[in-house]
C-alpha cells in the first residue's frame, strides 16, 4: 500500500488481484444484487486508489479495505431504502406487450443456481440473507481468517465483545433454521 | 451485549482452531460429554459457512477498476482545465498587479485633486493686488464702521 501511495500502479493491481474475491464475497452477500455487487466491488478499489495519499500505516490494509467495502454497502442499502425499486412488471407505454424495463439475462451469474450446490448451501444463503446486516457482516468477516476479532470490531465500528455477541447471535439463528441439516450431518450430500 | 451471552469456549468453533486450542477443546469435551453434540453442530455450521461458494468475479475485474480510475482522472482534469489559470499559483501575482495599478491610480487622482485645489487658491490670491489704495482707504473706513459699538463722533464730524 505504501508503494500505491507513491503511485505504483503495479502494486495497486496486485492488491486488487489479492482482495477482489473476498471483497466480492462480502459485497454480494450484503446487498444481494450481482450487478450492483460488481459495480460496488469495483468502486471499493477505486476509492482505495483515490484515498491512497491519505492512507496511514497505523492499521492493517485489509481492515481499512473491508471498512471501505462495508461503508459503501451500507450507503447502497440506505439508498435503496430511500428509493424503493420500481416494479419490473410495469408495461411499456407504447408497447403494452413489452415490459418498461428490460434487463440482460446474465446466465453466467444467476444466483442462486450458479452460486449454490446442494440444498444446505441454498438454505444457508437464505438464512444468511435473513439475518440483520450487522450479524451477517460479522459472520462473513469472521470467515476471513486473516482478520482478528479486534480488526473485525474496527470494521464494524463496535467493541470486541459486541462483535462476538453479533457472531454468536447470528450463528444461533442459523443453527435454529438449519438444525435439521446440521444435526443429521446430511449436509455432506449434494444434489 | 456482553460476553456472558455465550460460552467463550464456543468461540473456538467459529474458526479453525490452532493445535493448542484443539487440544484444550478436546480435553474440555472429554469432561463434558453432554456438550459433544452441540459442539459438533457448531463445527458443522462453521464448515458449511466456510464452504459457501465464492461469488463469481469477472475475469476483467481488475482492468475495469483501472479503467474506472482513468475515467475519473480524465473527468477531474477536464473540470480543472478551463479554470486552471485561476489557481492560487497564478492568482497571487495577478492580484498583486491589480493592487499596484489601483494604488497608482488612486495616487494620481489624489495628486490631481491637490493640484486643482492649489490652483483655486492661487486664483483667489491673484485678485488681491487689483485693489487700489483708494479702495483700501475706503475699506479701512468700512472696517471701522463694522467694529464700532456706538456712534462714532469722529466719523460724524468728518461727514459734517
Amino acid at each position: 500500500m505504501l508503494r500505491v501511495k507513491q503511485g505504483d500502479v503495479a502494486a495497486f493491481t496486485e492488491l486488487v488481484e489479492k482482495y477482489k474475491q473476498p471483497i466480492m464475497n462480502l459485497v454480494y452477500r450484503t446487498i444481494h444484487d450481482p450487478t450492483e455487487a460488481e459495480d460496488l466491488a469495483q468502486n471499493v478499489f477505486v476509492q482505495v486508489f483515490k484515498s491512497a495519499p491519505r492512507y496511514k500505516n497505523t492499521a492493517k490494509f485489509s481492515t481499512w479495505l473491508f471498512t471501505i467495502a462495508r461503508n459503501l454497502c451500507l450507503n447502497e442499502i440506505r439508498r435503496r431504502s430511500r428509493h424503493p425499486a420500481e416494479s419490473l412488471d410495469v408495461p411499456h407505454p407504447e408497447q403494452e406487450d413489452q415490459p418498461l424495463h428490460q434487463f440482460e439475462d446474465k446466465k453466467t451469474f444467476s444466483p442462486p443456481e450458479s452460486l449454490l450446490h446442494g440444498e444446505l448451501a441454498r438454505k444457508i444463503e437464505e438464512a444468511m440473507a435473513d439475518l440483520p446486516e450487522n450479524q451477517r457482516s460479522a459472520i462473513l468477516l469472521c470467515r476471513q481468517e486473516d482478520l482478528s476479532y479486534e480488526e473485525i470490531a474496527d470494521i464494524l465500528g463496535c467493541s470486541v465483545s459486541a462483535t462476538k455477541s453479533l457472531i454468536h447471535r447470528g450463528r444461533e439463528t442459523l443453527k435454529e433454521k438449519l438444525k435439521a441439516y446440521l444435526r443429521s450431518g446430511k449436509w455432506e450430500k449434494t444434489e | 451485549m456482553n460476553e456472558s451471552d455465550h460460552n467463550p469456549l464456543s468461540e473456538k468453533s467459529w474458526r479453525k482452531p490452532t493445535p493448542t486450542e484443539a487440544a484444550e477443546l478436546q480435553a474440555w469435551l472429554s469432561k463434558h460429554s453432554e456438550a459433544q453434540a452441540d459442539w459438533e453442530t457448531d463445527l458443522r455450521l462453521t464448515e458449511a459457512i466456510n464452504r459457501l461458494p465464492d461469488a463469481p468475479v469477472p475475469s476483467n475485474f481488475t482492468a475495469r477498476v483501472l479503467q474506472a480510475i482513468e475515467r475519473e482522472s480524465a473527468v477531474g482534469s477536464q473540470r480543472r482545465g478551463p479554470f486552471q489559470w485561476w489557481s492560487l499559483r497564478s492568482l497571487l501575482p495577478r492580484t498583486a498587479a491589480v493592487a499596484v495599478v489601483l494604488g497608482a491610480s488612486l495616487l494620481a487622482f489624489h495628486e490631481h485633486t491637490v493640484a486643482e485645489r492649489r490652483a483655486e487658491l492661487a486664483q483667489s490670491v491673484k485678485m488681491v493686488p487689483a485693489l487700489s489704495p483708494e479702495v483700501l482707504q475706503n475699506f479701512e473706513t468700512i472696517r471701522k464702521m463694522g467694529s464700532a459699538t456706538g456712534p462714532d463722533g469722529e466719523l460724524i464730524a468728518l461727514m459734517q
